[in-house]
């Protein structure tokens, strides 16, 4: 494109969820890219702790999914003393996953990406949030979904110890097991969210899928990507969201890769950026062919849809239903329609509320024995779980204490960067041409990367709270020729 | 008072009661003609700078550790959980960090219609304070009638670590004043600082 682009780091810092759209000498699109924050010092932070340290600290890197990341570290944990912990133990842990998904994935639909189902694409941005789907859909709902969202963390918190950082986690096991009166109240927790699981579905289908316009939106060639899929699978590659094997599908659905999480070296590797501290992960065996798709390129996509992609269906009933559903509907498996990552997702919530209620009817839950406690020198250890928004992987050396040598961690949202890069040029080269941009393509970048839920909350602490997506228009020279912020009345 | 202490104020109550500030160490129900006051800090404890909301609400407790009308707590987890927290109280004053550019240390402060804005976000988590307070407004829940935000003005919120950077660490103490100065002026000045520095310009305060 002969034009030089030179990004310093402080401008880097400041792009919080900055998009850069740089024009070629026509005005159209030359490139397209969304830049977060990385996060420094990682390692280093991690080197020289106690290795039983990390499932207390890394909960804190993001305020968004700090149960998954509890998770992933104790699993990795087990991996580096070399202990399995005891079935009932499992259990317990999966049981918290689960919880935390359904929680998160609600969240999610009506918070966060419902805004723009179900109150409407085209409507202002200012009433694309909760309170607009409050008003459209009835002001009880909001009730409904703080009641259970509030039950279902009173799980995490009974089982976990505290909900926002858990410390449960132990290698080998968990510090505390289930009383009976817990399970009771869990069982009937589990059995509303399954209907409100089912509730939400309901929403959807009445909403989004009895209107042509949406269901044309989802399965558009808008944001469709022919990419490779990856998730957790059980021993009959259904969708697991705690534990499993990393399974790999093609664009065209047949099995690629199918590893344990030890393997992930061979795997995944990190393409880098000289424009942005995000790395890009991308499968080894495949290759980095750039931010495109398609068989040859070694970009693959994470989360819901993937995992359902990457599965050969549900290990639950009532979520098999609305998987094949999901199927039927979009043409077959794989969809590489990213609006389809709601859908997928609330097929995940009924999964995850229906998982509970089989975890909690087991017997073996109530088991005291919970905890096997390591004898064994550790080593190096992987952990990987499924987060709501990927596959999250934890991978620790030590030296013969346990003192942490190395700590390497691939987070889940970084798992889609370059799909959410591609996503964003797509909706770029559809909306800008011949340097005119159109009104239209904030709202078409935001409903791209929301689908993915991609999630920075490590990096959104600060005042106003929130990430103001800003997208700068840049013509051949560099110079900014558009800029558009999220902010309602910026 | 620690910090695991002060963080314990905030964990949820198993049984499902009332979340929040309703702990050994609050007001009883009955006592409660007195305005009650929830400071929150707000941030990551292992990013540098973007603790130093939960560094100086932890600060303001100790400094007002006789007052029975005002709780402290810290959050590390925001969104929806800042309107759980909040409940049951007459207003809520929240601490967080923020980057503009200004000297490290600076205190800037927001009500909920600068946030308003920021409504439709699209954050991972967009649901700002402003947003929550609304959603529970329409739910008849009992959310603070005054929402206060301080936001001191940070270096580094991007590197791990578990300390201030020396510039902003030197700010604290006059940044604990300034905020109980202006939520508290009834407590002014206790402490023996220099009182409240506004101006983003300003040099010094008490070092350390």
């Amino acid at each position: 494109m002969g034009q030089r682009i030179t990004i310093d780091p402080i401008t880097r810092l400041e792009g919080h969820g900055k998009i850069e759209i740089f024009l070629d000498d026509k005005g159209d699109v030359a490139n397209a890219y969304f830049q977060v924050p990385e996060l420094r010092g990682f390692e280093k932070f991690a080197e020289g702790r106690m290795a039983e340290e990390m499932p207390r600290i890394t909960p804190k890197i993001c305020g968004v999914c700090p149960t998954t990341h509890h998770l992933a570290s104790t699993k990795a944990l087990d991996d580096l003393f070399h202990v399995d912990p005891p079935r009932p133990a499992k259990l317990i842990r999966e049981l918290i996953n689960s919880a935390f998904l359904t929680e998160d994935h609600a969240l999610h639909f009506y918070f966060l990406g419902g805004p723009d189902f179900v109150v409407g694409p085209d409507a202002p941005a200012g009433e694309r949030n909760i309170l607009g789907v409050v008003a459209k859909v009835g002001l009880e709902i909001g009730g409904y979904v703080i009641e259970m969202r509030k039950r279902i963390r009173n799980i995490i918190t009974v089982l976990g110890g505290r909900v926002i950082h858990p410390v449960c986690g132990l290698p080998g096991g968990v510090s505390k097991g289930l009383t009976a009166e817990d399970r009771e109240e869990f069982l009937k927790t589990a059995e509303d969210a399954i209907e409100f699981a089912k509730f939400s579905l309901g929403i959807f289908g009445d909403v989004v899928l009895k209107n042509d316009t949406y269901v044309n939106l989802i399965v558009g060639d808008v944001y469709k990507h022919q990419t490779y899929y990856m998730g957790l699978v059980d021993e009959n590659n259904k969708v697991n969201l705690y534990d499993g094997d990393v399974r790999v599908v093609t664009p065209t659905g047949e099995e690629f890769a199918k590893f344990k999480p030890q393997a992930y070296t061979e795997h995944i590797a990190e393409h880098v950026e000289p424009w942005s501290y995000i790395k890009y992960p991308y499968l080894k065996n495949v290759g980095w062919k750039g931010f495109v798709d398609g068989p040859d390129s070694g970009v693959y996509r994470v989360a819901p849809l993937a995992r359902l992609n990457a599965s050969d269906g549900m290990a639950t009933p009532l979520a098999q239903v609305e998987y094949e559903k999901m199927y039927e509907t979009l043409g077959g498996k794989p969809a590489h329609n990213t609006l389809a990552y709601h859908w997928a997702r609330l097929v995940e919530l009924l999964y995850s509320a229906e998982r509970m209620k089989e975890l909690l009817e087991d017997d073996d839950i109530m088991s005291d024995n919970i905890r096997t406690i390591p004898t064994e020198t550790p080593t190096e250890g992987v952990g990987i779980v499924e987060a709501p928004r990927g596959t999250l992987i934890h991978h620790y050396k030590t030296d013969e204490r346990g003192v942490i040598t190395m700590a390497n961690l691939i987070v889940a949202t970084v798992g889609n960067s370059a799909a959410i890069c591609m996503s964003i040029e797509r909706a770029a080269r559809g909306l800008i041409k011949g340097g005119n941009v159109n009104e239209g393509l904030l709202n078409m970048v935001e409903m791209a990367f929301r689908a993915y839920d991609p999630c920075f909350g490590c990096a959104t602490h600060s005042v106003p709270g929130e990430m103001p997506l800003v997208v700068e228009v840049k013509n051949q020279d560099g110079e900014v020729v558009e800029r558009l912020s999220q902010f309602v009345d910026g | 008072m620690s910090s695991d202490e002060r963080a314990g104020v905030f964990s949820w109550d198993a049984a499902g009661g009332p979340p929040f500030g309703r702990g050994p160490d609050t007001v009883p129900a009955g006592a409660r003609e007195a305005m009650k006051t929830l400071i929150l800090g707000v941030g990551s404890s292992i990013l540098t700078d973007d603790s130093v909301g939960l560094v100086v609400a932890r600060k303001i407790g100790e400094r007002l550790a006789h007052r029975d009308d005002v709780d402290f707590g810290e959050n590390e987890e925001a969104g929806f959980t800042l309107l759980e927290e909040s409940l049951g109280y007459d207003r809520l004053v929240v601490v967080d960090s923020i980057l503009t550019g200004a000297e490290p240390g600076t205190v800037l402060r927001y009500d909920l219609s600068d946030l308003g804005r920021t409504i439709h976000s699209n954050s991972p988590h967009g649901m700002n304070l402003a947003t929550v307070m609304e959603l529970g407004r329409t739910q008849d829940m009992d959310v603070p009638d005054e929402v206060m935000i301080y936001a001191i003005e940070a270096v580094d919120v991007l590197t791990f670590g578990e300390e201030l950077t020396p510039e902003l660490a030197a700010r604290v103490d006059a940044v604990v004043e300034e905020i109980v100065a202006e939520v508290f002026p009834e407590e002014a000045g206790g402490a023996g600082a220099s009182g409240a520095v506004r101006t983003s310009g300003a040099e010094g305060g008490p070092s350390g």
